[in-house]
Order: structure tokens, then C-alpha cells, then sequence
């Protein structure tokens, strides 16, 4: 359940919050961070769709543009969304790590074999 | 910026294109000059302004539909007070002629609905007085605009 009913993200958007969690970057620095901790190469026109969402929904902002290079930054919202889809994303890594954990238990439990002859 | 990184950004609306276009080229010239731009970063990048596009047009023949519907609503409740849909009397209602005026385009869609509601609210109910052949209603596209013109069955039909 989100916290507090705040929407979460998924997908490229979390991505992006994820990385500027980490200090304001621009296109090009987001996209090797992101290939870099997600696994995921972001395509170019993904990655800015991503990046003008979120500007207009005020989860990241735009700094002062270097030359044709503008970096971006998380805004306060930004960090709550992306702490509520975090916390989302674990509580649905635990569902599924208990899952499994009773899953290796009952393959671990021997197995009553078929031929046997009821006694 | 290279000729093939602009055009690629040109799939993608205007007002996006003015805000993101120069960064969207320059991190496809900056992918260039690594040696790691890939035909797939030029389809996405296509691919993307595309959707975008579709989407826009969406929400605003969503918007124009939304209108048109608005404009209808308005249209039934004014012939509601004007006594449309009252009940038959002794003293017949007066003729009712009018004119709708739909200011968005997106009511071509939405025209034999509108028709359909205007001819019922028209015609049919008061049908029982005069025959539904004496009303006439028809849609006239002019300039964007889609004009109604409808007219009741007078009390002597």
C-alpha cells in the first residue's frame, strides 16, 4: 500500500528519481547512472519523456541550462514519492522473499513415493 | 547538432520540441561522439515523439468530445424549460425554433448523436400533436463550427 496514499512511480520515471536521489545530473549523466545501477539502457526519447513528466508533475526541477545542457534536480515531493515507491517496491520484494522461502520448504520435505503400497 | 539527431527530434510535438529538443539532440550528439550511439537510441527517440503526439491529439479530441457533450446537456435542459418534454395540455405549447451553435470540431464525431438528441427532444415527444415529418432539423458545418438549426411542430400542423 503507498504510504499515505501517495502515488508511487515505476519504470524509467522511479529511475530517474532514483538517480537524482543521489545529486542533480543532466540527460546524458542520468542515462549512464541509471544503465549503471538499474541494468537498463534507457533509449533517449524514453528518457526524456521520463525527465518532462515528472518536471510537469514538480517531482524533479530544472537548474540554469550549461551551454545545451540543462541539469535537473529533486524537488521535495519528488524525494516523498520516490521514498513511498520505495517503500512499495520492498514490501513487495518481502511478499515475494517469504514466498519463496515456504516454497524451498516444502520442496526440501520429503515426498511420499508413488509406488509405495499402502500399508 | 547532426542533421540525423535533429530529424529524429522532429517527430516530437512542437511544445515539447522548444523545452527538451536542444537537450534531447546534444545527449544523442554526446552518445555520437562516445561511439555509442545506436539506431535503436534513433527509433526510441522517433518512437517516443510519436506516442506523444498521439497522445496529444487524444486528450484534445477527449477535451473537444467532453465540450460537445457539455453543449448538448445545455441544449436539452433549455428545451426542458422551454417546455419540450412537458406533457400534453389543453393549450398547445408554442412553436419552438432554435438554432445550436458547437464551437468544437470534434462534434463531426459526435454529430448523429446530437441529431438523434435534438430530433427527440424536437419531434418525437410532441409527435402525439402533430405529426414528426413537420419538424425539420439538420447540422451545417461552417468554418470549425458545426450549426444545428431545428424547429418544433407549430400548434396548427
Amino acid at each position: 500500500m503507498p504510504a499515505a496514499g501517495r502515488p508511487t512511480l515505476a519504470g524509467p520515471p522511479l529511475f530517474v528519481l532514483m538517480s537524482l536521489a543521489s545529486g542533480p545530473k543532466h540527460g546524458h549523466a542520468l542515462m549512464k547512472d541509471i544503465t549503471g545501477f538499474a541494468m537498463v539502457r534507457l533509449g533517449p526519447g524514453t528518457l526524456y519523456g521520463a525527465i518532462g513528466r515528472l518536471e510537469d508533475r514538480g517531482l524533479i526541477a530544472a537548474m540554469p541550462a550549461d551551454d545545451r545542457r540543462r541539469p535537473y534536480e529533486l524537488t521535495s515531493e519528488g524525494a516523498a514519492v520516490l521514498e513511498a515507491s520505495v517503500a512499495e517496491l520492498r514490501q513487495i520484494a518481502d511478499e515475494g522473499a517469504s514466498r519463496l522461502a515456504i516454497l524451498a520448504r516444502a520442496r526440501r520435505r520429503p515426498r511420499p513415493s508413488l509406488g509405495a503400497e499402502p500399508a | 547538432m547532426s542533421k540525423k539527431a535533429w530529424r529524429s527530434v522532429r517527430a516530437f510535438p512542437g511544445p515539447w520540441r522548444d523545452r527538451y529538443g536542444d537537450e534531447v539532440a546534444d545527449l544523442l550528439d554526446q552518445l555520437r561522439r562516445d561511439d555509442d550511439l545506436r539506431a535503436r537510441d534513433l527509433v526510441d527517440v522517433v518512437r517516443t515523439g510519436l506516442a506523444m503526439r498521439r497522445h496529444a491529439r487524444t486528450r484534445r479530441s477527449l477535451y473537444g468530445a467532453l465540450g460537445s457533450a457539455v453543449a448538448v446537456a445545455c441544449a436539452l435542459v433549455g428545451l426542458t424549460l422551454a417546455g419540450a418534454f412537458g406533457p400534453s395540455s389543453a393549450i398547445p405549447p408554442p412553436p419552438l425554433d432554435g438554432r445550436i451553435v458547437v464551437l468544437a470540431p470534434a462534434l463531426e464525431h459526435l454529430r448523429p448523436i446530437t441529431l438523434c438528441v435534438v430530433t427527440l427532444s424536437t419531434g418525437a415527444v410532441r409527435s402525439c400533436q402533430a405529426p414528426a415529418s413537420s419538424h425539420s432539423s439538420h447540422a451545417r458545418p461552417v468554418g470549425g463550427r458545426t450549426t444545428i438549426t431545428f424547429r418544433t411542430p407549430s400548434s396548427s400542423s
